[in-house]
């Protein structure tokens, strides 16, 4: 544990001087603050499924990002997609992650059978089309909110797991993982106290990646009509937005820059972490 | 798995006239849908080996001939997209591996990370909004223009003014993909000792960078690639769906609304055996094209 908060203090250290990593980091808790407002003053804010006979307002003082069809205020149903859109991408890629590392540890560290079965389980879904059997499974399973990020987490892990696997196999090589089992240390202990706070480090980095890639896929299935009614995400607006393209240009744009902006910051925090951490790319950089 | 999910499809199928309860279960009898659901999945799946991905419930014809007649159309949107993301993708990707994080690299950096930020199916709605719905150079979607009799060059010159703006959305998502793949695997060759030696000998630098390094690199990015074509053909759904463009992936789109189950799985099943038909391609391609790569036999 210790290993790792040293490593983490070093990492905030280190972060302060990348200009477009502290960019990126603003832009995300901005948003992250402004998704939270309704929580705290809802008096502010119009209900997000509130209908009015005002359809299709282009935005204006009253509706700051105009109405949609149904005469609903773009700019609540932006804060709460904002919500829930956050909400799938950190839950699926956290479930992603942890469902990696323990894959990931459990392969690298026993090895032999169950090492095979994981490392091909996770070439299969590897080489298939993602985004596909998302399609598929949430089409059959119905496309609730933990359908959607299950899938995620499902299809999302095997790149963690590989990562994960190749550093325990050189880990647990490393002379004080001797030294520790020679002081009689269990094997469950070997693993949880002293090699996975060393892949941590990887771990987050790959994982920060994947809440873009999970607020990318879940974007793309509620594109198509595949999202939760009842929770509207940012994808799920567009989709709405996608018949009144020729009238209502804010039902498109409000969502789809928030989408971007999202990934955009986590793709640059990502970017600062995966330099931060890999010393080889650091030094050629100088 | 059929009967879990939700909406039925013999429902859909009547419409909102209404039918009687006797109707309803005939036609539940005649489609199938009353057998036990193992019966329905093991039955599909040995149809699927000998070939026979089944009757779409909508149409009312084989599967597998309605992918077929939809195939062309996806085909051409991704041909070209992906021919023109490769010229501009590899150009890009050599320039910028030329000088490691010079300007030009730096800016073809930061045009690649948001290239991998937006969302498909917004830069196609972008794309609607400002050249379809404001400027009106190009129509908002599909592949001809519908109700009017064309003569087969009036169709084709159609086709080429619906066919720019989904070509763009879609190259705009791939070509920083084989942009930033090319780069590293240029990154890597031109630090080898053969591009030291064909400088040694005089070459124009263009020489040394396109004759020798670029062909030695770009191996490594076919087969990137190849392992991204189910991200391409995601991006090809959204991006068809987005501008009604009439192929495979805006037949899904479809699908799912009209919970065609034999027909989602049909192209499911489809996309998937030829995702997987041409990276094994790739790979034996990879082998026959560079010589010191041997497939293994045992012997």
């Amino acid at each position: 544990m210790r290993a790792f908060l040293q490593s983490l203090r070093d990492f905030l250290r280190r972060i302060r001087h990348n200009r477009l990593g502290v960019g990126g980091v603003v832009i995300l808790l901005t948003i992250t603050l402004v998704s939270m407002l309704p929580n705290f003053v809802p008096s502010l804010f119009r209900k997000p499924w509130a209908v009015s006979r005002n359809s299709l307002f282009p935005p204006s003082a009253q509706y700051p990002m105009g109405t949609d069809d149904l005469g609903r205020d773009v700019f609540s149903r932006f804060i709460y997609g904002a919500q829930v859109t956050l909400f799938i991408g950190l839950a699926g890629a956290f479930l992603s992650t942890l469902l990696g590392i323990f894959a990931g540890a459990y392969a690298g560290y026993y090895g032999g059978i169950m090492d095979a079965v994981l490392m091909r389980l996770a070439d299969m879904l590897w080489i298939m089309p993602t985004f596909f059997v998302g399609l598929v499974v949430v089409a059959m399973f119905g496309p609730s909110l933990n359908n959607v990020i299950l899938i995620i987490s499902l299809l999302f892990w095997p790149s963690t797991a590989r990562l994960v696997r190749a550093e325990m196999l050189s880990l647990r090589e490393r002379k004080f993982v001797d030294a520790v089992r020679l002081l009689g240390m269990s094997k469950m202990r070997i693993v949880f106290r002293e090699l996975l706070p060393n892949v941590m480090p990887v771990a987050i980095a790959n994982g920060t990646l994947q809440i873009a890639a999970a607020i990318l896929l879940e974007s793309g299935l509620s594109f198509l009509g595949l999202g939760d009614p009842s929770r509207p995400t940012w994808g799920y607006q567009l989709s709405e937005a996608r018949p009144f393209l020729q009238e209502a240009w804010w039902m498109a744009l409000f969502p789809g820059l928030g989408i971007f902006l999202t990934t955009f910051s986590i793709h640059v925090i990502g970017d600062a972490v995966n330099d931060i951490l890999n010393p080889r790319l650091r030094s050629s950089r100088k | 798995m059929i009967l879990v999910a939700p909406g039925d499809p013999v429902l859909y199928l009547v419409g909102s006239y209404g039918a009687s309860e006797e109707y309803l279960n005939m036609m539940r009898q005649s489609l199938g849908l009353n057998r036990p659901w193992y019966e329905q999945l093991l039955g599909y799946m040995s149809r699927v080996i000998q070939g026979d991905l089944g009757y779409s419930l909508y149409f009312r014809q084989p599967v597998f001939s309605i992918i077929v007649q939809r195939l062309p159309v996806t085909m051409l949107l991704v041909t070209v997209a992906f021919v023109f993301s490769s010229i501009i993708g590899i150009i890009l990707g050599v320039e910028a591996a030329r000088r490691p994080f010079g300007l030009l690299d730096k800016m073809f950096t930061s045009f690649s990370v948001i290239g991998h930020s937006i969302p498909v199916f917004w830069t196609g709605m972008l794309l609607i909004l400002v050249f379809a719905v404001m400027l009106r150079w190009f129509p908002p979607g599909g592949v001809v223009d519908i109700g009017r009799d064309l003569n087969g060059f009036e169709y084709v010159v159609s086709i080429f003014r619906h066919l720019p703006l989904p070509t763009i959305a879609l190259a705009s998502y791939l070509t920083p993909l084989i942009a930033r793949i090319t780069r590293t695997s240029m990154l890597e060759t031109l630090r080898q000792d053969f591009i030291t030696t064909a400088r040694m000998k005089g070459l124009s630098e263009r020489d040394v960078v396109y004759k020798h390094g670029l062909r030695n690199a770009l191996l490594p990015v076919l087969t990137a690639l190849s392992l991204q074509l189910g991200q391409l053909i995601a991006g090809a759904t959204l991006t068809e769906t987005v501008f009604s463009w009439p192929g495979l992936g805006r037949l899904t789109f479809d699908s799912i609304t009209r919970r065609d189950w034999p027909l989602i799985l049909g192209i499911f099943v489809f996309v998937s055996i030829g995702v997987m038909a041409i990276s094994l391609i790739t790979d034996l391609l990879y082998a026959y094209v560079d010589p010191r790569i041997e497939i293994s036999r045992k012997s």
